[in-house]
């Protein structure tokens, strides 16, 4: 057993889990449960990445996805009644159709993947120090770009939340 | 092979040693708690069992240990037994990456800092689990005040050590250590004045202390998250939340305590101290932040909810922003 047979028992158990993860999601009837299912389902995404040699993204994976993200999710469902959502019937009507679409996406997508060439490069000790010097250098435009999109999101939040209606006035 | 094996071996031997410490070190860390706060109050604290109490949490532990396990009936049940142990798993993984000395830790990842502040995020989850599956309107009362208070706290927590990180120039927590020696004073203390401020008091509320313990306030939702849980499934809440001052401590004494180094200018004063080992400087500094602990539960009232996040958004955000821009223009021009 090399390290390599290691690493690659270790990818074969996280495609699996992440498979059934991700059923569990969208099968599960209570809403608090998809959520407990995507939790460990961003847990082990975080995992892979630190397979790949990407510490940076995985420690950002938990922080966003994990810490954020998903925390503000279940924030949301508590305070919705969950009771009315499990006496609903399930979407069963559209299984064929959804069948359908995701064969197509998966065809499209066999073949987009098919003719990639990976580049074997040694991994890098550090893709922080990397990361953080081509962030600021080459691809200046794209970052900032982004954080305007997402100061524009931020503000447009905040001007839907002041809509509503005040009752002390 | 071999040395992979050896590796893992080694690994699991230190993971072993350092649960062991990290347990005892939270039994005797709530008789020191019962012990603080009983002198603060004039009281002796536990006195019965063994000289001046000293065997009380290992009584207290047997105790917990040994007592029926209730789950209440309409409680969701797998979310309610699971939720314990997301507390207390993600309050355990963050000492992996903890240096107690310059040789001794578990691992030593690049992104150390990062993976501290996200594992701590994941602790939530318990909380939240724990609240909404006990089918209780006090504990759900009490998730959803801890799941609020622990994102906006969150924030202020992360950006007040980044004013450390770009000193640092790292987010490893052993280069962060050592890059403190190369400063005059050897530690971040004095340059980060403003981001320790806001580390302390954005460190209670994250581990749900007094004055912010408002998900537990037991004069209005009797005890919070975890009313409905009794016996070993209670004690695990317990530990997670001790554990979660521990690496909180900790994470104090590496990013601007100066961890396991003593400040030079002490060194120059007092040659001798240098064949002390650097743990117990690390140990020394990490009970002064628990004492921290109980001294403020000793000391201060709860506040009020409006008012707690208040503060977290209208002035600690506030002031760990300008600590990143006074930092990096300092940085900057010198």
């Amino acid at each position: 057993m090399s390290p390599t047979v290691i690493d690659q028992l270790f990818f074969i158990y996280f495609y699996i889990s992440l498979s059934i993860l991700s059923i569990g999601v969208i099968v599960s009837r209570n809403i608090i449960h998809s959520a407990f299912f995507l939790l460990i389902f961003l847990l082990h995404v975080a995992a892979v990445f630190l397979f790949l040699n990407a510490e940076f993204l995985m420690a950002i994976q938990i922080i966003v996805y994990v810490g954020g993200v998903l925390a503000l999710f279940i924030f949301a469902i508590m305070v919705m009644n969950i009771r009315e959502e499990l006496k609903h019937r399930r979407f069963v009507k559209f299984a064929g159709s959804g069948f359908l679409v995701s064969l197509l996406f998966f065809t499209v997508f066999y073949g987009f993947v098919r003719n990639i060439r990976f580049e074997t490069s040694k991994p890098l000790s550090s893709d922080t120090n990397v990361l953080g010097s081509l962030l600021y250098s080459y691809y200046l435009l794209p970052f900032e770009i982004l954080s305007l999109v997402l100061l524009i999101a931020l503000i447009g939040g905040i001007l839907i939340a002041k809509k509503t209606p005040r009752e002390d006035r | 092979m071999m040395e992979t094996f050896y590796i893992i071996l080694i690994t699991i031997l230190k993971t072993a040693l350092y649960f062991g410490v990290l347990m005892l070190h939270v039994a005797y860390a709530t008789y020191a708690e019962r012990k603080v706060i009983g002198h603060i109050q004039l009281r002796l604290g536990p006195m019965v069992v063994g000289p001046h109490g000293l065997l009380q949490p290992i009584a207290d532990v047997i105790k917990l240990i040994f007592k029926e396990d209730i789950i209440p009936s309409n409680v969701d049940k797998k979310i309610f037994t699971i939720a314990p142990l997301i507390s207390l798993t993600a309050a355990l993984s963050t000492f992996a990456v903890i240096p107690v000395t310059d040789k001794w830790f578990i691992a030593d990842i690049n992104v150390g800092i990062l993976y501290v502040l996200g594992i701590l995020g994941v602790g939530t989850y318990g909380i939240i689990f724990a609240g909404w599956s006990s089918n209780s309107k006090y504990a759900f009362l009490g998730g959803l005040r801890s799941a609020a208070q622990m994102i906006s706290y969150e924030v202020a927590l992360a950006m007040s050590i980044v004013g450390v990180i770009i000193m640092a120039e790292s987010f490893n927590l052993t280069e962060i250590v050592n890059r403190q020696a190369q400063y005059p004073l050897g530690m971040f203390l004095f340059p980060q004045i403003i981001g320790y401020f806001v580390f302390i008091v954005a460190m209670l509320a994250e581990t749900n202390r007094v004055p912010f313990d408002l998900p537990e306030a037991e004069t209005e939702l009797v005890a919070g998250y975890f009313v409905e849980y009794s016996g070993i499934r209670f004690s695990l809440f317990y530990l997670a939340e001790y554990l979660a001052m521990f690496c909180m401590s900790a994470l104090a004494t590496i990013c601007f305590w100066g961890g396991w180094t003593i400040p030079p200018f002490l060194l120059k004063i007092f040659p001798f101290l240098s064949i002390v080992p650097g743990v117990v400087w690390f140990l020394l500094k990490v009970y002064f932040h628990m004492f921290l602990f109980f001294w403020f539960r000793g000391t201060l009232p709860r506040y009020r909810y409006d008012q707690l996040m208040a503060i977290g958004w209208k002035v600690l955000i506030p002031l760990a922003l300008f600590n990143i821009i006074l930092t990096s223009l300092i940085k900057y021009y010198s």
